[in-house]
């Protein structure tokens, strides 16, 4: 069992290099609650699952042990706030404590990668069970300074709690955990149509053909827009890229005029634990760059 | 009257018998027959070089090969032997035991010897069939084998079979249409039945049915007969709201305690429905499937027997309207409890099925909030019925609105290794055919959709019925809906299916989505099956005998399994299912009898530890513990299997004529050397 | 001879057994469950993918079934975006999504790969990163207050220590080339 209230932050490749605002605002959340967290020296790419492990499975297994093996030697649980960083590293470290035969296998051709060894003796968690669940909506009332009064369409992604089997979290057909959590503060979730398929952007589709993904997209756009939200919650910076970008894309291809924020979970919570408006990044996004949190502050404890 | 009939009647129904048991006294003088079964054996095995082998074994007084033993110079052969050579133990060297060892068993008991004293050699199965290509080394495995049978033989002993009176009556759990027709067949050869049901009336799913296929006659017009066929019945005692306590005894002899629970409505009860009228509580109706409502006292459905209305203890708010208003003085919430004892000799199972509730299928949403709209078949069925609280309309449960969309969807709960149901259930093809049909005859305008993994309508009428229902316009579209969604703003529904056939996927508009749902074991099939020490199948039905020669025999003597106990059926496979349990558990009553082979376990009691481990082993549960403390084996329960034997640390206790000793004999040849036990 | 024999051959609609290798895919099966799959559909109606692109789910699975090696150079098996719904609500355990993976494993041994995931596998080489970073988000990243590069492989090879990065380039994702074909050649 690795330590308690230590995480090693699994940077991936998309937030470093694209949204630092998001692990900005969730190292400024886990530190606000309490978590140490360390920075993975020598970490790289995850590698992404719908990418590298289509085209080897088996050396997709490699390298993620390989950042597997990093967290391991820091004796500290993995924490990321990406679903394919998340699917990657949570399914492999599964498989390689499970099968031994496999572990084996992977342990011999890590062993070309430098001084590595999968033993298996931490967990990988990604930020949304850690808040939903190990802090919940009892545990983060205390720490909340801001509350804020936000209609969000909640973007799941597929691969937080997909397959069920082997992440075994919620419920993919229903699931609550973001719903319950962001409640208290302040957020009301707005149900859409078909609202648990999936951003277009996975599997390598995204690079494969852009045009396959934004029809995809575009449907998820056009039934996010009939219910109108304030902002685009999601958990994931891949699905992230795709609203932004998406968004983008479809205003200057398809004539749509969207400007819906999008905001990750840590993002949101990292405001209402009083993170300033400025560190959330706004303004280095595409979509609502003039969208202000602050306007819909109901409860203040800092301005109080 | 054939001469075995007339011996039978001749004999003395008595515990014991004058067969002697044991090893016989006279030297062994073992005949060695090789069977050719045509090719089959002869094909591959030289029969005449296992024959002279097999002659030169000690003991063997003959040895020959015949073309074919069991026919009849071939048993001749065996007579001629025993009459003339004083063979007093056979082996035959042919087919299974199962095949023709009782052929050869009984030719030597009709010679005057212990039918037990033959031993039967399976050269055909395990040798010449799977060794085709090698003679030789097949010719060399017959020769061990019979070496091994002659071993066996030598050590055979002689069991006695015994007739043991059996208790004339019999018990039916459960009064749905199997029930029913079992109760009713058994009654009907003069034996007395109990008949137990658990709900407070009797005809079970059948009653709640619109129409039947493949002829859309009524339901309640076809068993009404049988309903009040049993009820009235001389013979047959019938006991609602009631359940199975406790089952002791084996085959022939049961002692069952049955607890009836109180209707609060003494029989007096005149069925004016006054107290139901004035009952201020409301709660789902059961037997309409939540489809209306009843009072806290009620009578289930208007044709209910027994007619007497029933109060539910639970949703009672003890206002005592109903005492009140009761012109009779009927109702009663003094009543209490009772337990009665029946003995009998057989049971019959009938405790029915249940439709599957989809509500674990998180993508069809049933049951939740919103989904109103989305029911089940048997749902549907009580909105067709004519006493259903829509007149009768299919109407949608959210607005009350006729659909003018109704989308089917197969296979809820079968074919699904999601929710742990493999099988097909092989009725729903058939049962959402025909509801499509009239729904369509109801409302010609209406879409009405069957969205189907593969039709299953086998047996005459049904491709017929299937037919049918295309022309009425049912438009059937093969592909299994991965869910059904719900628009949240405008509140529609739709079915997403690919239709395979076109390679479309279709997201279909629906007014009304019906579940066609799987039939699973009832509740409660657990607690009653270890009650009866009955064992399960995988798919938690009750596990027939065999399933195809005894498909209405359980696991143990005794009890039998009648209709969707034992697996999904419709009507008509119900019916005859439950006939032939009827005739099954009927058989040794109306004989008066039982006859067992005493092949049964001995315990050598120096050795026994009393551990118990042979008592926790033994499947049909015929050992227990006696007053002292030491395990004892019921002769009568006994299946002959001999799993206590391995259970047993210390060797103590012995299956007759599978004695580790005369297993050991048997191995010998067959591992090629050691040691022929001599004691 | 006649050439007629190839015109023939070319508009022939039919298959035979020639046509398919039944067991070339039994790695596929033995990993996920090909062989079970009754062809009802749910994959392919939970396939978001699906709906707005040529991607068959069953269809794939009942062309590996047979044994129809041409599925290796369908460019639909690159349109799966992974998001497990088949996977999720499949009633024979088939996990479509795995079958789509590992044939796409399949299919990258012989060189079927487009330009664009090539180019993402030398990302992964060159940086430790599918996406690496740029100057914009250097900046930014000082202007929040995170350091200007984060403690990833492409930090360490900037300072000088690309040992790590040198090991995974070597030995992990080798993709190999395109197998001409003889079609192409006429």
């Amino acid at each position: 069992m690795a330590r308690d209230m230590i995480f090693a932050f699994f940077l991936g490749c998309l937030m470093p290099n694209r949204y630092p605002q998001i692990e900005k605002a969730t190292k400024f959340v886990m530190e606000k609650l309490g978590y140490e967290i360390l920075e993975m020296e020598k970490a790289a790419c995850c590698p992404a699952p719908g990418v590298f492990r289509s085209f080897n499975k088996g050396d997709w297994m490699v390298h993620a042990a390989r950042n597997l093996c990093i967290a391991e030697k820091m004796d500290a649980d993995i924490l990321t706030v990406c679903n394919g960083c998340f699917g990657t590293l949570q399914e492999v470290n599964k498989h390689l404590k499970e099968d031994e035969n496999l572990r084996e296998q992977v342990n011999e051709k890590l062993k070309l990668l430098g001084d590595y060894e999968f033993k298996g003796t931490i967990e990988v968690r990604h930020m949304t069970e850690v808040l939903g669940w190990d802090i919940g909506s009892w545990g983060i009332e205390d720490h909340i300074v801001r509350k804020v009064d936000l209609r969000a369409s909640i973007h799941y992604g597929c691969h937080f709690l997909k397959p069920t089997t082997i992440r075994e979290l919620d419920s993919s057909e229903k699931p609550t955990i973001i719903e319950d959590f962001i409640e208290v503060l302040g957020v009301e979730a707005v149900p859409f149509n078909e609202q648990l398929t999936c951003c277009g952007a996975g599997g390598g589709v995204k690079a494969y053909d852009g045009n396959a993904s934004m029809k995809i997209f575009g449907e998820k756009m056009k039934n996010i827009d009939e219910v109108k939200p304030d902002i685009i919650l999601d958990i994931c910076p891949f699905c992230h890229l795709q609203f932004e970008t998406g968004q983008d894309y479809l205003n200057k291809n398809k004539g749509c005029n969207y400007d819906y924020p999008v905001i990750h979970i840590a993002q949101l919570t990292a405001y209402c634990l009083g993170m300033d408006a400025e560190s959330l990044g706004l303004q280095y996004q595409l979509m609502g760059k003039t969208f202000d949190f602050g306007a819909k502050v109901i409860k203040d404890k800092e301005a109080a | 009257m054939t001469v075995k009939d007339e011996k039978i009647k001749n004999s003395e129904l008595a515990e014991g018998s004058q067969e002697k048991m044991g090893f016989p006294e006279d030297e062994p003088r073992i005949g060695v027959y090789v069977c050719h079964c045509g090719h089959n054996i002869a094909g591959t095995v030289d029969v005449a070089e296992v024959a002279e082998s097999a002659s030169n074994l000690p003991n063997v007084v003959e040895a020959k090969h015949y073309m074919f033993m069991c026919s009849k110079p071939g048993v001749q052969l065996l007579k001629d032997d025993i009459k003339e050579k004083g063979v007093n133990r056979t082996v035959v060297a042919s087919c299974s035991k199962n095949q023709h060892g009782r052929t050869f068993a009984r030719t030597i008991e009709e010679m005057g010897l212990n039918k037990h004293l033959h031993q039967q050699v399976n050269v055909r199965e395990f040798c010449s069939w799977v060794h085709k290509k090698d003679k030789d080394k097949a010719t060399e495995k017959a020769k061990k084998l019979v070496e091994a049978g002659v071993n066996r033989a030598r050590k055979l002993e002689e069991v006695e079979t015994k007739k043991i009176r059996t208790t004339k009556a019999a018990l039916v759990i459960g009064a749905g249409i199997a029930g029913l027709r079992a109760t009713y067949d058994i009654a009907e050869l003069g034996i007395p039945v109990y008949l137990i049901e658990r709900n407070s009336t009797i005809g079970g799913h059948m009653t709640r049915l619109n129409k039947t296929f493949p002829t859309n006659e009524c339901p309640q017009c076809s068993i009404s007969p049988l309903t009040n066929g049993v009820a009235n019945h001389p013979l047959v005692e019938l006991y609602t709201n009631a359940q199975i306590k406790s089952v002791e005894g084996s085959m022939g002899n049961y002692e069952i305690e049955v607890e009836i629970k109180p209707r609060y409505v003494k029989d007096n009860c005149t069925s004016c429905g006054e107290c139901e009228a004035n009952c201020p509580v409301e709660v789902p109706s059961e037997w309409d499937k939540g489809m209306s409502t009843r009072g806290a006292i009620y009578k289930a459905y208007p044709q209910a027997i027994p007619a007497t209305y029933v109060r539910s203890k639970k949703d009672c708010i003890e206002c005592n309207t109903c005492i009140n208003i009761c012109p009779v003085q009927a109702v009663d919430f003094s009543q209490e409890p009772e337990t009665k004892t029946f003995k009998v000799g057989s049971i019959v199972v009938a405790a029915g099925y249940e439709e599957y509730d989809p509500t674990e299928i998180d993508a069809y949403h049933y049951g939740q909030e919103g989904y109103d709209d989305i029911i089940t078949q048997l749902q549907l069925e009580r909105m067709l019925g004519p006493t259903s609280m829509t007149g009768s309309e299919v109407m949608r449960p959210s607005d009350g609105k006729i659909p003018k969309k109704v989308v089917m969807i197969q296979c809820v709960g079968s074919r699904n290794e999601q929710v742990g149901n493999k099988y097909c259930t092989g009725v729903c093809c058939k049962f959402a055919t025909k509801n499509a049909g009239l729904v369509k005859d109801m409302y010609p305008d209406a879409d009405v959709t069957i969205c189907y993994i593969d039709m299953r309508t086998p047996g005459l009428n049904f491709e017929e019925y299937y037919k049918a229902a295309q022309e009425k316009g049912v438009r059937y579209i093969r592909g299994r809906p991965s869910e059904i969604l719900k628009d949240p703003i405008s509140g529609d529904l739709s079915v997403i299916v690919e239709d395979t056939l076109s390679q479309t996927p279709l997201k279909l508009k629906a007014d009304l989505v019906v579940l066609s749902a799987a039939m699973v074991p009832p509740e409660g099939i657990g607690p009653l099956g270890s009650k009866l020490k009955i064992l399960r199948s995988k798919e938690g039905f009750f596990k027939e005998f065999h399933i195809k020669m005894n498909p209405t025999a359980s696991s143990k003597g005794g009890i039998y399994l009648a209709g969707t106990i034992q697996g999904p059926k419709d009507i008509s496979e119900t019916v005859a299912h439950a006939g032939n349990a009827a005739a099954l558990a009927a058989q040794p009553l109306v004989k008066g009898y039982i006859e067992k082979e005493m092949l049964i376990p001995y315990i050598d009691y120096d050795l026994c530890m009393d551990c118990g481990m042979c008592i926790t082993a033994c499947n049909p549960a015929a050992i227990s513990m006696n007053e002292d403390g030491r395990p004892d084996v019921n002769e009568v329960a006994c299946k002959s299997c001999g799993i206590c034997m391995p259970a047993c640390p210390t060797g103590a206790i012995q299956l007759l004529n599978f004695r580790d000793d005369q297993l050991l004999d048997e191995i010998v040849p067959i591992a090629g050397g050691g040691v022929v036990c001599n004691e | 001879m006649v050439k007629i024999s190839d015109t023939e051959e070319s508009s022939r609609k039919y298959k035979t057994d020639e046509d398919f290798d039944s067991q070339y895919f039994k790695n596929i099966e033995r990993k996920t469950n090909i062989w079970s799959c009754i062809q009802c559909g749910t994959c392919t109606a939970s396939c978001e993918s699906g709906r707005w692109t040529a991607l068959k789910t069953r269809s794939i699975i009942r062309r590996l079934v047979l044994g129809d090696l041409s599925v290796l150079e369908d460019p639909d098996i690159w349109l799966c975006t992974t998001c497990y719904q088949c996977y999720e609500r499949c009633p024979r355990d088939v996990r479509p999504t795995d079958v789509i993976m590992e044939l796409r494993n399949y299919a990258t041994k012989l060189g079927n790969i487009s330009p664009n995931h090539r180019a993402v596998v030398g990302y992964l080489k060159n940086f430790g990163h599918a996406v690496p970073i740029n100057d914009q988000i250097r900046k930014q990243r000082v202007e929040l207050g995170l350091e200007e590069l984060p403690p990833t492989l492409t930090k360490y090879k900037e300072e000088g220590d690309d040992k790590d990065l040198k090991k995974i380039e070597e030995h992990l994702f080798d993709i190999p080339e395109k197998k001409e074909d003889k079609e192409e050649e006429e």
